[in-house]
């Protein structure tokens, strides 16, 4: 992927090849004229020259005197540049030739008349070389290179100017979007002269009005889920409390039923006395379930500080029977202490491994539980993520949802009412975290959730943190 | 020989009485157990006013067994009633209710009972709460003098 360049190299760059262009090809025209112009100079400094060196011998060729044309030629001709000369009469016979001379090829050359009383006696001819030229022309090369590269060093440098605004307003749109994906809003980032980029501006405002009503609106559907949910855990708990007293009345009135009129009764009478016995009792654990979940969300707990060893420690000692009777091999890393609400947690972890033990069919059940701390990418916020792995019979992925709704179960178990895995998902989320499972039939299963980590300053309640962590991605101010 | 003890059971549920008195029958204590259905009646035999006036048919009871759902007036109100009478707030009075809130049992022993239990589901669990308290309030602790 080609990188991207902001925006000042990118127009500097822009800038430096364009006027380095216009300045090579300014340069080059000029060279070129020059070296017209320098030519026609050359030739017309030969032919002065050669002129008045004609008008300087001319008596001297006319008389054919050559001692005296020698030195007048070897005094008259003081350019540097002329590197040929010849003097001829008018016969075309070479009357005097310097030794200095050079071939003719790649000079200059002129050729002047020799006059002399109105005759023509003979012929000057000068050759003169380049060198004047090309020193000339590379002067003036340099002399454009110097221009080009200052005139170069103050477009780039006007470039850089004037395209910071431009770059600091879409900064200020790159900050603003940024800040928004953090969920906070910084409406003075969008400050600008461009008049594209106040219109994006105020687009973005606009868009953010939208998303705080839309999310006001959010929380005060959460607020009004959570009352409703209360209110209907209040009916919940009133309702079972009160379904207790008639089933109170049915368990004793069957007992007095079976105790003392069993002689009296046949064998079905017997049976069906002792269906409607169990089925009371069934309904009492029901009952009394119920009235547990519910009491959940009623009575907020205090959050605290808890060694999370200690908890497991408390629930393998209420486990101790079971675990022995299968001989589970129960594993516990060392855990962190997380401000939580400790009957909750009890609560969860007693009921997954009550689970992990009751819904094991090898020979060597083995569980396993740990934690990790992890950054959640989305919340930008520490949490621990725990683990309650076993090898037991594993759960089919179709029914990972069914788990977790209350009463369902999976197996016909004479004890259990299905409402375990309820009320650890309840507890979970109500300290602001979540639960999910991974699963494989017959190989095992592994309960994750998470905790979100607090401070060990913050106590208040279970409600108190979920209202908190409601408001949570506002703003970055609350350690919740 | 120790005179038999009595109890007050207060308690409107009809299902709920019988089986406490079942289960005292089964304790073979001897404890006689009188009932008042509601608040009004329970204060009428405590007062030994009412139908009660005559006074045979309302001894002064050892303990009472309060419920606290009652009609007219609460358990609550009774309980208040009797721990600031004079000479009654003597009398060890249980609270024997089906709630188990907290604020239920605070509100109780704020108003001066000396005991809360829950009621228990199941009969045979009744049957060893009456067998203990009978054990604990009748025969370990003292009670204060008629």
């Amino acid at each position: 992927m080609a990188a991207k360049y902001n925006i000042r190299v990118q127009y500097a760059a822009w800038v430096a090849v364009v006027t380095s262009g216009v300045v090579l090809a300014l340069a080059s025209l000029h060279i070129w004229r020059a070296i017209d112009d320098q030519e026609q100079a050359v030739r017309w400094v030969a032919q002065h020259q050669a002129k008045s060196f004609a008008r300087t011998v001319a008596p001297h060729v006319a008389r054919n005197d050559i001692n005296t044309l020698v030195r007048v030629a070897g005094q008259s001709v003081t350019d540097e540049e002329v590197l040929f000369l010849r003097v001829l009469n008018a016969k075309g016979e070479v009357l005097y030739r310097p030794p200095y001379n050079q071939s003719p090829s790649g000079l200059v050359m002129v050729s002047e008349p020799v006059m002399s009383g109105g005759n023509n006696v003979g012929q000057v001819e000068f050759g003169m070389g380049r060198g004047r030229v090309a020193r000339r022309l590379w002067n003036s090369l340099l002399m454009d290179m110097g221009l080009g590269a200052v005139l170069l060093g103050i477009f780039v440098a006007a470039s850089a100017l004037i395209s910071k605004p431009v770059q600091d307003s879409l900064q200020g749109l790159f900050h603003y979007v940024h800040a928004m994906s953090k969920g906070q809003r910084h409406d003075e980032y969008l400050d600008s002269d461009l008049a594209e980029v106040d219109n994006v501006a105020r687009e973005l405002k606009a868009l953010m009005d939208r998303v705080e009503e839309a999310r006001r609106g959010l929380e005060r559907a959460q607020v009004e889920l959570k009352a409703s949910e209360k209110e209907m855990d209040e009916y919940t708990y009133v309702i079972s409390h009160d379904l207790k007293e008639p089933l109170r009345g049915m368990e004793a009135f069957s007992k007095f039923l079976a105790d003392g009129y069993r002689d009296k009764l046949d064998e079905e009478g017997q049976r069906h006395i002792d269906i409607i016995r169990k089925s009371v009792l069934r309904m009492q654990r029901l009952i009394n379930d119920l009235l547990h979940f519910s009491r959940l969300s009623q009575q907020s707990q205090p959050m605290q500080p808890i060694g999370m060893n200690t908890v497991i420690l408390h629930v393998r000692v209420r486990l101790q029977h079971a675990l022995d009777a299968k001989l589970v091999d129960l594993r516990v890393e060392k855990l962190p202490t997380v401000v939580c609400d400790e009957t909750g947690m009890t609560e969860v972890f007693h009921n997954l491994i009550s689970n992990a033990i009751k819904y094991n069919d090898k020979p060597h059940p083995l569980i396993e539980v740990g934690c990790a701390e992890k950054l959640n990418p989305e919340t930008q916020r520490h949490e621990y993520e725990f683990f309650v792995r076993d090898n037991g019979i594993g759960i089919r992925e179709e029914y990972f949802d069914k788990i977790f709704q209350i009463f369902q179960r999976l197996h016909r178990d004479e004890e259990g009412t299905g409402i375990g895995l309820t009320i650890v998902r309840r507890v979970v989320e109500a300290h602001g975290g979540r639960i999910w499972l991974q699963s494989e039939e017959g190989k095992g299963t592994i309960f994750y959730f998470t905790l979100p980590k607090r401070e060990f300053s913050q106590t208040g309640t279970v409600l108190d943190a979920m209202s908190a962590s409601m408001k949570g991605t506002h703003s970055l101010a609350t350690t919740v | 020989m120790r005179r038999p003890y009595d109890i007050l059971l207060i308690e409107d549920n009809p299902a709920d009485v019988e089986i406490t008195l079942e289960a005292f029958r089964r304790s073979r204590s001897g404890t006689r157990v009188s009932v008042c259905r509601d608040g009004e009646d329970a204060l009428d035999y405590l007062f030994q006013r009412g139908r009660y006036a005559r006074g045979q048919n309302a001894p002064r009871p050892d303990m009472i067994l309060l419920d606290l759902n009652l009609p007219k007036r609460s358990g609550l109100e009774l309980l208040e009633q009797v721990k600031q009478h004079e000479t009654l707030r003597e009398i060890p009075v249980i609270v024997l209710t089906t709630s188990d809130r907290d604020d239920d049992v605070r509100r109780c022993y704020r108003l001066g009972a000396n005991n809360y239990l829950t009621k228990p589901v199941q009969f045979d669990e009744c049957v060893k709460l009456v067998a203990t308290i009978q054990q604990y309030w009748l025969e370990l602790s003292k009670l204060p003098p008629r």
